[in-house]
Formats: C-alpha cells, sequence, structure tokens
C-alpha cells in the first residue's frame, strides 16, 4: 500500500516537472519521519493502560481514563466502593463489603489488571481497548 | 513554488498519514501485520467466586455469546447441581434425605473424582469435613468479628458427622448387559433409590429404578440418563454433608473444556474460576499462555513468578491432545483470621481438625483434569512436600511448593516452564 500510494503521486508531481528536486527528497523524508515517530509515540504510550472499565456483575457500568486523576463512590445494591485514579493507576481506597480484599488489592496500572471485590459483584478493569 | 508542486507534497502528506493509520490499526490488534484472532475478556461471579474468560477466535460476536453461555452454563451448575448452599440443589436434596438416591451424571462424575481423590490422599481431601469447618467459621469470619477458638469437644463431636468412607456412588446400566457395566452397585442395590436429579423427575417411576427415563429439563443438560446408564449415590450415615469446595471449581474447568471441544467458534483461552484456571487450545500466533502465581509474602497483584503453557517457547509446558491444562492454587494467605498472636487460615487438616501445618503456605497444581488440579491443591496443603509426592506422581500432576520461609520446590514436568520473576 506504501509503495503503491507513493508512485502515484511522484508520478503525478513528475509529469510536468520530469525531475525530483533534493528538497524533494528532504521533504519525503520528512514526512516519514514525522509518521515513524508518531508510530512510536503511540506504540510507547498503547503499553500503558489507558482507559480503567468498571463492571457490575459482568456488565460494564463506568469507564475512565487512566491519565486523569479523580475520585468517586461506585454505589451498586449491594455496597459501595470508592475508587481513585491518581498518577495512572487505579486503585479501591475504601469498601463497606465485608472482607475488604478489593481495597487490600495493590495499585493496577497495566492492560489486563483488575481490582474484584467479590461481595459486591465489582470488578475494575486497565484495558488498552477504547471499545 | 508551483500549484502542482504543492498538490505533490499534499498527496505525499496523505499518503504518509494513510501509512500511520494503517500500521496503527495493525498494531492494535497485536498480531503482527495480519488481522486474524479477535480476543473477548469477560468477567463473572458464580460458584461462589470471580470468574475471567479470555477467549481467542475469530468471530467476535460469537465469542462474547460464548463467554456469556459459558458463565451462564456455570450460574445453572452451581445453583442446581454442586452448592450445598443453594436449596434445591442435588447437593443440598441429597444432604438433606440421605440414604439412596439417583443422581444425574454430574453429580455422579464429581463425587466419583472427589471421592478417588480422597483414596489418594489418604483421607486429606474430605468433601464431608462442613460440620468441623462450620465450627471454625473462618471461611465466613469478617473483618470486625468477634473470633472464638473452637474448643476440642466441639470439633470432636462435628468429626463424627464426617467421612467420605459413608459415601459411595455407581453406575448401572438399565438394559440386558448391566453386569457388564455396573460398577460398585452392589451394595446400593440392597436399597430403593429416591430420583432427586431435576430433570428426569417427571420420568422416573415410583421405585425409581431400572427404568430409562427421558431427560425432560428445559435445558437438559444434566441430564440422570445417558444411553440407558443409571447414577447411584448412597450416604450410609446421618448427618454427612456433602460440600464440594475443594472440587468444584475445578470440575467445572472440565465442564467448560468440554463444551468447548464440541464448539469451533473458541480457538483457545484463559478461564478462570475463583484460584484455578484452565488454559484450552492455542493462543494467537502460537504464543503460548502464561499463568501468574501470587508471592504470598506480597499484596494480592504480586506475582512470584508464572508458568509458561504451550506455544512455542522452549521448556513450556506441554498442552496433552485434549487441548486442556489446569492450574490449581490453594494457599494459607488469602482467607485467615490473626487471633492472639496466631494466625488461623481456612484450610482444616480433616486429621487434626486444625489449620494445616505443613511448612507451606501455597501450593500450585498444574494437570490435565481440572477437578484433580482443584482438589489435589488442597490435599497436598494439608499433606505437605513429602508425603504428597507419590500421590501427585500417580495423578500425573506437577506441582510448585512454597514454603513458609519463602524457599521454592517443583517437580520435574515443571522445570523450564516456571519463569521467577
Amino acid at each position: 500500500m506504501e509503495e503503491k500510494e507513493l508512485t502515484g503521486k511522484n508520478s503525478e508531481t513528475n509529469e510536468k516537472n520530469n525531475r525530483i528536486k533534493k528538497a524533494d527528497i528532504i521533504l519525503i523524508a520528512a514526512a516519514l519521519m514525522i509518521g515513524i515517530i508518531g508510530l512510536i509515540i503511540y506504540s510507547v504510550t498503547r503499553t500503558k493502560g489507558l482507559s480503567v472499565n468498571l463492571y457490575q456483575d459482568g456488565k460494564i457500568v463506568k469507564t475512565f481514563s487512566l491519565d486523569k486523576d479523580a475520585e468517586f463512590d461506585y454505589e451498586s445494591d449491594l455496597g459501595k466502593n470508592t475508587i481513585v485514579i491518581k498518577d495512572g493507576k487505579a486503585s479501591c481506597i475504601w469498601a463497606d463489603c465485608p472482607d475488604k480484599l478489593c481495597v487490600k488489592m495493590s495499585d493496577i496500572e497495566n492492560d489486563g489488571e483488575t481490582i474484584i471485590c467479590l461481595p459486591h459483584k465489582l470488578v475494575i478493569e486497565v484495558t488498552d481497548s477504547d471499545s | 513554488m508551483d500549484k502542482k508542486r504543492i498538490i505533490g507534497i499534499a498527496g505525499l502528506v496523505l499518503a504518509t498519514v494513510a501509512i500511520i493509520v494503517t500500521l496503527s490499526v495493525l498494531k492494535k490488534n497485536k498480531s503482527g501485520m495480519i488481522v486474524r484472532e479477535k480476543e473477548v475478556t469477560s468477567y463473572g461471579f458464580s460458584m461462589g467466586t470471580s470468574t475471567t474468560f479470555t477467549l481467542y477466535g475469530d468471530d467476535e460476536t460469537a465469542l462474547k455469546n460464548k463467554a456469556n453461555a459459558l458463565n451462564e452454563k456455570l450460574e445453572v451448575l452451581d445453583s442446581e447441581v454442586i452448592s450445598w448452599r443453594s436449596e434445591g440443589s442435588e447437593v443440598a436434596r441429597a444432604n438433606e434425605k440421605g440414604g439412596c438416591l439417583t443422581i444425574s451424571k454430574t453429580l455422579y462424575e464429581l463425587i466419583k473424582g472427589s471421592k478417588s481423590l480422597y483414596d489418594d490422599t489418604d483421607g486429606a481431601l474430605d468433601f464431608t469435613l462442613r460440620p468441623v469447618l462450620n465450627v471454625w467459621g473462618i471461611e465466613a469470619y469478617t473483618e470486625g468479628d468477634d473470633f472464638k477458638l473452637p474448643d476440642e469437644e466441639e470439633l470432636k463431636k462435628a468429626k463424627e458427622k464426617t467421612g467420605c468412607n459413608y459415601v459411595s456412588v455407581c453406575e448401572e446400566n438399565s438394559y440386558e448387559n448391566r453386569s457388564e457395566i455396573e460398577s460398585g452397585c452392589n451394595d446400593i442395590d440392597a436399597c430403593d433409590t429416591e430420583n432427586i436429579s431435576r430433570e428426569s423427575d417427571a420420568g422416573a417411576t415410583e421405585d425409581g429404578r431400572n427404568t430409562v427415563t427421558e431427560s425432560t429439563g428445559d435445558s437438559g443438560i444434566y441430564k440422570d440418563v445417558d444411553c440407558g446408564r443409571k447414577y447411584k449415590l448412597e450416604i450410609e450415615k446421618e448427618g454427612i454433608t456433602l460440600d464440594f469446595g475443594s472440587t468444584g471449581k475445578g470440575y467445572a474447568l472440565d465442564i467448560i473444556a468440554d463444551e468447548l471441544a464440541s464448539d469451533d467458534t473458541v480457538k483457545g483461552g484463559v478461564f478462570a474460576v475463583g484460584g484455578s484456571v484452565l488454559c484450552y487450545g492455542e493462543k494467537e500466533d502460537e504464543a503460548g499462555f502464561k499463568i501468574g502465581i501470587r508471592d504470598p509474602e506480597k499484596s494480592m497483584n504480586d506475582m512470584l513468578g508464572y508458568i509458561k503453557v504451550g506455544g512455542k517457547d522452549e521448556g513450556a509446558f506441554s498442552v496433552p491432545e485434549s487441548g486442556k491444562v489446569c492450574i490449581s492454587t490453594s494457599g494459607s494467605y488469602e482467607k485467615y483470621v490473626d487471633f492472639n498472636g496466631k494466625r488461623y487460615h481456612h484450610i482444616i487438616d480433616p486429621k487434626t481438625l486444625y489449620p494445616a501445618e505443613s511448612g507451606l503456605v501455597s501450593v500450585t497444581i498444574v494437570c490435565e483434569n481440572g477437578l484433580y488440579s482443584d482438589g489435589l491443591s488442597t490435599a497436598v496443603f494439608i499433606m505437605g512436600y513429602d508425603a504428597s509426592l507419590e500421590v501427585l506422581k500417580k495423578n500425573n500432576a506437577e506441582a510448585i511448593f512454597i514454603f513458609e520461609d519463602g524457599s521454592i520446590k517443583i517437580t520435574e514436568g515443571l522445570e523450564g516452564a516456571f519463569v521467577i520473576n
């Protein structure tokens, strides 16, 4: 696809000018560089989870960005949890469940990591998918 | 700069953007340059624990449907068959009635497997220990409750209501060749069985014996008749309570695997039911699975290491023909009570009636069968390292032992497959 696009545009340009100037080459290189750098930045940021999904009994009830600090309470008929997002990490800092295992679990920051509150049927998940 | 050149430059920039977007989309699908397999993860709550299913395949919608169907299946399995807590389940009704009963094939297989472990582990795996566990109450203990150390007499009294040797099952063929298939039914035959498996209630005759009953249930999932075979349970002593807390979750993995084997929408997946995990089939790009083992010393998400399963990696635990590898962990660090300077955890030794003291803090079992991996992790935790090696070998199971002093031992079959972080 890359080749096809490039030759297509080049031949169109060459029809009138008949030659590629040095400036054109620099421009092509610059455009490609920007693209590659963009892709690198993209993939680096991608390795960190970008959003936090909150599941109640298997269904997503809320989604947050992991980049933005936040604190909120989530309450269902089973109980209440306080969830904090700080410095790109999510944690459950308070809950009224009996065992408090969700509070004891460490912060999550990578794709696929979860905090689970069994009594409240709550799952906090870090994910890199946008859906 | 003439007009044509500007158009040319604009075209180049557009082409570059197109390349970036294309590469980004490909990258997102995590499968190199070929967008092939999809991944779906679902979270659920059943079998008294949390479940996490990750499925691989081509059709995302089909995978999502399958994940939901599996979650529902486990809920039905728990509420209608396994759970002693769930009123109306086969186990709850068996506990209530006792005596001779006709049961579903599903429950028969669970009891048969659990009983075999009871025999192999010299009673360390005891699925009738519920009265003793209730006296301790560690599983139900929640922070802030008053904890009371049970007294010896109370424990001994509860112990009298236990014993897997009072529980037996058999399978019987209702056709002419029954003598060939019958196994261990002679004793049970002496008494009339009462049918407690739901789906066949309508089809059973009054005495519930030797009748080919049709499955009449809506789902037909847990039928009691299989090609003319019937399944019987006998509980010989009053007060015996069946409780499959230490084998049920692993058994659920076996049921999931059976379900996946008859359906090709799922190429592979990881299915966690509490502390038991099933690695099934192949992961995309044959990368293999990595199953983390928690560090008992540290917080809940800290991994001590991981087990490599399948894939092309050298040393990885190889997946057998069935496509199934089951991994279960039992530990003393999840559910416990600190009382008067001593830690009381939830794994009770049926011999001492006290929390097991075998020098282990965590045991992980790796084997093909889910019921065995689950049951063995509990039993081996109780038996300790030396006493359990033979049992592991007999059942074709591998293990990771983590000791109180932090040292780790693994069985031969896991060398190379277990990687310490």
